[in-house]
């Protein structure tokens, strides 16, 4: 029975470590942040990650997409006074604020988390032309409808600009791509191994 | 140092050398390599990243964008981009650059990466400056892994080449060991023959040397040897009757007529054996031989219980029995004995009682006598004894006098041991050859409320009174504890008596006497024993030789006279010197002297006559050249 007991408790901590969203990390959120911050980890873990965990890939990325855009954008000089700076999935929701690549992290993992291939995501460094004609660098993440890609209608945009999540073709305001690199798939870039680092030790 | 110690660290530096120098040019390379690579790869990069930047026509978005996503995708530590009228700048930069690599180490290599610039055109219009500086953390880290990645080679190759040339030089060196193990027994006067010949040409010979010199001195030492014993045994041996001759009995009396002497008196007797010509006709010399010796055997028995007794035949019918610490009634009953034993013996020959017996002059000796005197007395009390019809007479010693002495001596020697009240004077041993003095020799003096006294004058007493052994547990105390003693800066001899030697406090009071001396550097000590003490007592003196020895405290030996039969303890023992009274010296052959020489230079033993009195025994001395000497003339004329 003790060894029983004993393996059941081993194998739910390793589960426990590969976990999204663990308890201690809500702690620390709470201890760190505030109850909201709190609230907002526990919701990922028990409402976003729960519910649409056995739905398709769209209604994932649409439901992400939604869920995370309610964040306020807020650029990294103000958050972190830095140029530029990748937040973890941890400190973006914990501070409840951050620029497009903030964005981008946490649907990524959040996704990679609900199953979504992330072979078939990509970070892609887009000009975004506002609406009032100025022209501004900026970063969405794009999912692949197939894995060779031929046009804009092969890509859906998830923006944190838009609700919506759309085709490529149909973000006219996406006017060019810049570079596109893949996630934690490819070839490791500094900041991407920084990144895995401080997603590793959640980073709050 | 011994010679491994020094190949071995010699060794040690010259393979630290090499392989600091290697590790040092290794890294020098790896590190001038990668800062080449890297500078490749930046000029690589910024050539297509300003390509990038022309095709966009200078568009602030999109060169935000190509440089932020050019920064995000790679290994930089900054890209800047400023507009050629120097308006606008944009960048990225990583503050806090790397973990992993100690500060101490990125202060040593400094290894900053050049920023490298390129201009950004479009067409014939340049844009602005596009700068780009390389990441240093690959730099550092690539140099960082290289450093202690070397370190431990470096280590594990010290490590191992010491352990190679450690097996090495030791199997190299193995015969040196051998060598050396031979050169100490050499120096201690052992004689030891190297069996195994080393193969290094060098070591061999010098091992073939050492053996033929030590087969040398050892053929020296044995002949020596044999020759001595043989010639002592000759001389101080009678043919018939096997005791002991005139030769040795004036040999030895030195060592028992001395102020200083360690039995302060004891019994001569003098026996004449008359009638010996008409036993000669009436039976024989050889049957006159027999009878010779069943009286001598009748002396052994009668004298076995008395220590260091000497029975002398002196000429063809008087004999000498010296008794040492003896009394006059410890011996009467014994000379009846040898009296009616002999009668008997007579008879038996068939000889008249008559005609043939024996005479016993019988006298009490003071040490304070000379040899003269105790012959003198001998005549007399012969004479006198020859006379009277017992033929035994008895020479009473006036002692009433030192009876009243004796116990104001033992209260004013107790005194002294309570109170400790013992101080020391030196006499000199002097090479006479070239005036030096060679040792200062310690002797005890008491101090009394009234008067200070000599070794000789309470020392015999003492020993009479059985209280030498406290004198000198208290003297060998003083030595070992007051600092105020000023000790010669020649070689201190102290002379330990027998019986303090067996007394059970010694060895610790020795011990601790030896501790002092080995702890200082500029004084040195010489124990002495004597030679008829090494002989009887040799496994006591194998207790104290190894003390001493652990103490590196010499030995040295007094009251030789050369009565042993083998002189191989002088080996073992392996004096400094040896002490032998002047008469001694003086009385001996030529023969004799050269066996003694040869005996005492092989074993690197020096030869001091003692008792050396006047100028006339001093000019004897160095004729048959005895050069280094003690006594009171040595301490008068130095």
């Amino acid at each position: 029975m003790i060894i029983k007991a004993l393996l059941i408790l081993s194998l739910s901590l390793m589960l426990n470590a590969e976990e999204l969203i663990t308890p201690e990390l809500i702690d620390r959120a709470q201890k760190k942040y505030d109850n909201f911050a709190k609230n907002r980890f526990v919701y990922i873990r028990d409402e976003l990650l729960q519910k649409i965990k056995d739905k398709p890939d769209l209604i994932k990325l649409n439901f992400v997409n939604t869920k995370y855009n309610k964040i306020k954008y807020a650029s990294d000089k103000k958050t972190y006074n830095k140029n530029d700076y990748w937040a973890t999935l941890y400190e973006f929701v914990g501070k409840n604020r951050g620029d497009c690549e903030d964005y981008v992290i946490a649907k990524y993992y959040t996704l990679k988390e609900l199953g979504v291939d992330p072979h078939k995501m990509k970070f892609l460094y887009v000009i975004y032309k506002t609406k009032r004609g100025e022209k501004q660098s900026h970063m969405v993440l794009a999912y692949l409808k197939t894995a060779t890609p031929k046009s804009r209608d092969d890509y859906l945009i998830l923006d944190n600009n838009n609700y919506l999540v759309l085709p490529a073709s149909k973000r006219p305001n996406l006017i060019k791509i810049i570079h596109m690199i893949n996630g934690d798939t490819g070839a490791k870039s500094k900041k991407w191994k920084q990144l895995e680092i401080d997603m590793k030790r959640k980073k709050l | 140092m011994t010679l491994f110690k020094q190949m071995a660290i010699t060794i040690s530096l010259i393979i630290t050398l090499l392989l600091s120098s290697v590790m040092v040019i290794n890294y020098k390379e790896s590190q001038k390599y990668i800062e080449d690579e890297l500078y490749k790869n930046t000029v690589n990069s910024l050539s297509v990243l300003s390509n990038k930047l022309s095709q966009n026509g200078g568009e602030k978005a999109y060169i935000q964008s190509i440089i932020d996503s050019e920064f995000d995708s790679g290994y930089y530590k900054s890209i800047m981009y400023s507009s050629n009228d120097g308006n606008w700048t944009y960048g990225q930069e990583y503050g806090d650059l790397f973990k992993g690599v100690p500060n101490w180490f990125m202060y040593f290599v400094n290894a900053t990466p050049q920023v490298l610039s390129r201009d950004v055109s479009s067409g014939w219009n340049i844009l602005g400056k596009i700068y780009m500086q390389a990441d240093p953390s690959t730099l550092y880290m690539a140099l960082y892994k290289i450093f202690t990645d070397l370190v431990y080679l470096f280590i594990i190759s010290i490590i191992l080449s010491i352990i190679i040339f450690s097996i090495a030089i030791k199997i190299i060196l193995k015969p040196l060991i051998e060598m050396q193990k031979q050169a100490d027994a050499i120096a201690h006067n052992e004689f030891i023959i190297q069996k195994s010949i080393p193969k290094t040409v060098e070591f061999r010979d010098v091992v073939l040397a050492m053996n033929s010199m030590v087969k040398k001195v050892k053929f020296m030492f044995d002949n020596a040897n044999r020759q001595l014993a043989e010639q002592k045994k000759q001389d101080y041996t009678d043919s018939v009757t096997k005791l002991k001759s005139r030769e040795y009995l004036i040999d030895k009396l030195p060592h028992y007529l001395k102020p200083d002497a360690e039995k302060s008196g004891g019994i001569n007797i003098i026996i004449s054996f008359s009638g010996i010509i008409e036993a000669n006709k009436e039976l024989g010399r050889r049957e006159v031989d027999k009878l010779y010796m069943d009286i001598s055997n009748i002396f052994r028995d009668a004298t076995k219980e008395f220590d260091d007794t000497i029975i002398a035949r002196m000429n063809g019918t008087e004999f000498d029995i010296f008794i040492p610490h003896c009394s006059i009634d410890n011996v009467l009953d014994k000379i009846q004995w040898i009296q009616i034993r002999s009668i008997e013996t007579i008879k038996e020959y068939n000889l008249d009682k008559n005609d043939a017996y024996l005479s016993f002059g019988i006298y009490e000796y003071q040490h304070t006598q000379t040899i003269g005197e105790l012959f003198s007395m001998a005549d007399n009390t012969l004479q006198k004894a020859k006379s009277y019809p017992s033929h035994i007479y008895y020479q009473e010693f006036d002692n009433s006098q030192e009876i009243k002495g004796k116990d104001k001596w033992r209260e004013l020697l107790n005194k002294s041991i309570e109170e400790a009240s013992f101080s020391f004077i030196t006499n000199d041993v002097i090479d006479t050859k070239t005036n030096e003095q060679l040792d200062s020799v310690l002797n005890i003096v008491m101090n009394t409320q009234d008067k200070q006294y000599i070794h000789e004058e309470f020392m015999p007493i003492a020993i009479e009174l059985g209280l030498s052994a406290k004198i000198y547990s208290q003297a060998i105390s003083i030595l070992s504890e007051d600092k105020e003693i000023e000790f010669s800066a020649h070689i201190n001899t102290l002379r330990l008596p027998s019986d303090y030697l067996t007394s059970k406090s010694a060895y610790g009071e020795i011990k601790q006497l030896c501790m002092k001396f080995s702890s200082e550097e500029k004084q040195t000590l010489v124990l002495e024993i004597s030679d008829t003490f090494i002989r009887k007592n040799p496994a006591l003196v194998k207790i104290y030789k190894e003390l001493l020895d652990k103490h590196n405290i010499a030995i040295g030996i007094f009251e030789f006279i050369g009565e042993s039969e083998n002189y191989m303890y002088l080996q073992e023992i392996n004096p400094d010197y040896i002490k032998t009274d002047a008469s001694f010296l003086l009385s001996q052959t030529p023969q004799e002297l050269l066996a003694l020489e040869t005996l005492t230079k092989t074993l690197d033993i020096s030869l001091i006559a003692t008792g050396v009195t006047d100028e006339k025994t001093a000019k004897k001395l160095r004729s048959i050249d005895i050069y280094k000497m003690q006594g009171s003339y040595m301490s008068l004329s130095h």
